[in-house]
């Protein structure tokens, strides 16, 4: 059973967890009413220590036929600039290239920046298959999207990839959204092998830090999703993804772990999350922990519900 | 159940309850067009729909097509989509 991309998207607003103010509201309701329909999820990215403030929006496709001619005719509406000629140049390929042809779901991130939501959007590309765990597949495939969507980093994804194979690597995505352009991976890995990949990766940002925060979360799992940005240089900021939370048994957000992390980050957990998974649709959600290349440690939620009803 | 405006829409709706509403049932004979429209179809879902219902039975390419289509739906788990 599933809903559609406005039901959808009412179903979200309903929930408890939503603190949205109007401008946002009347912004996002456009950048519903123009997106494709038969949407696969949406997400809301939200600071969980600043919870009215505009939220990131995200929403997903899975590649069939029809939905690729639907998201290449919507971007082709959007200001015709580079990037969004890249994106469709992507979707063709995905359309016509068997290597393609393993991407299952596209992803694009509404950001939030400078008062506004972007025109065209940051987008992301799932590498989730079981064949790209044949990692000269995964790394070939992943050079040859980065040619057509970030040329400018070529040289520096080329660099990088090798490194990543001991990780499984998930996502790669490209701020279009965001006023700097940078590449991201998101990769999983074991919780404390981060800081020995860094090292190796010549990782400029505060590895002490880091690790304060590895230790700890190293408690509720000891396997993370890392993104990892970068342009013709490595980033210095790292965004650290705890597991997923899909019912209350698997809350690990509780008095124990706020309390070290509270130690680490300097950060409160302001909102309960958990009314998110009362929704009548299917819900998950996780934190993030962003160290910044300043040092700082950034707390967001990411509330996720897919047009699909909840199973019993 | 012949309020067809409260059914969730997707092609496993569509399959269940063409399949178990006889009234539905009779309106998808009478005009499949209008009740594929009903169910938010895709145009490669309604263009498989519609051989289906041209054929006597599903043919093999028709079932590889068909379940092409219901996969994203059935094998969906949120925990997989990042």
């Amino acid at each position: 059973m599933k809903y559609s991309k406005s039901e959808l998207y009412s179903i979200a607003l309903d929930s408890e967890v939503q603190h949205l103010n109007n401008t946002v509201l009347e912004e996002l309701q456009t950048i519903v009413s123009e997106i494709p329909e038969n949407i696969h999820a949406i997400c809301f990215e939200k600071r969980i220590d600043q919870f009215e403030d505009p939220v990131d929006f995200l929403v997903c496709y899975y590649c069939s036929p029809h939905n690729l001619d639907s998201v290449s005719s919507y971007i082709n509406q959007k200001n015709p600039n580079k990037y969004a000629l890249r994106i469709n140049d992507f979707i063709s390929n995905r359309k016509h290239s068997p290597a393609y042809k393993l991407v299952n779901l596209i992803w694009f991130s509404f950001d939030y920046e400078e008062g506004r939501y972007s025109t065209v959007p940051t987008f992301c590309v799932s590498t989730q298959h079981c064949q790209f765990s044949d990692f000269s597949l995964l790394s070939s495939f992943i050079i040859n999207a980065s040619e057509i969507l970030a040329p400018e980093f070529l040289n520096k994804t080329k660099e990088l990839l090798p490194s990543l194979e001991c990780t499984r690597i998930n996502h790669f995505s490209f701020t279009f959204g965001r006023k700097e352009f940078r590449a991201k991976f998101v990769f999983k890995l074991e919780t404390l092998r981060l800081p020995s990949l860094l090292k190796d990766l010549d990782w400029k940002g505060n590895l002490y830090l880091l690790e304060q925060l590895l230790n700890t979360i190293v408690h509720i799992s000891d396997e993370i999703q890392v993104g990892l940005s970068y342009s013709t240089e490595l980033s210095e900021k790292i965004e650290i993804e705890l597991p997923w939370i899909t019912s209350l048994d698997e809350n690990y957000l509780k008095d124990s772990f706020l309390s070290s992390l509270r130690k680490v980050t300097e950060k409160e957990l302001s909102t309960n999350l958990t009314p998110w998974l009362n929704l009548k649709v299917q819900t998950g959600y996780y934190i993030k922990i962003t160290l910044t290349s300043a040092s700082e440690l950034n707390i967001k939620s990411y509330l996720y519900s897919s047009p699909y009803k909840k199973r019993k | 159940m012949s309020d067809n405006t409260t059914l969730p829409t997707g092609l496993i709706s569509y399959i269940y309850n063409v399949t178990n509403d006889e009234a539905l049932k009779q309106r998808a004979t009478d005009n499949l067009a209008e009740v594929m429209a009903e169910f938010d179809l895709t145009a490669d879902q309604k263009r498989i729909i519609t051989e289906i219902s041209l054929e006597t039975g599903l043919t093999d390419d028709l079932w590889d097509q068909l379940s092409a289509e219901l996969r994203p739906e059935i094998q969906h788990t949120i925990k997989t989509i990042w």
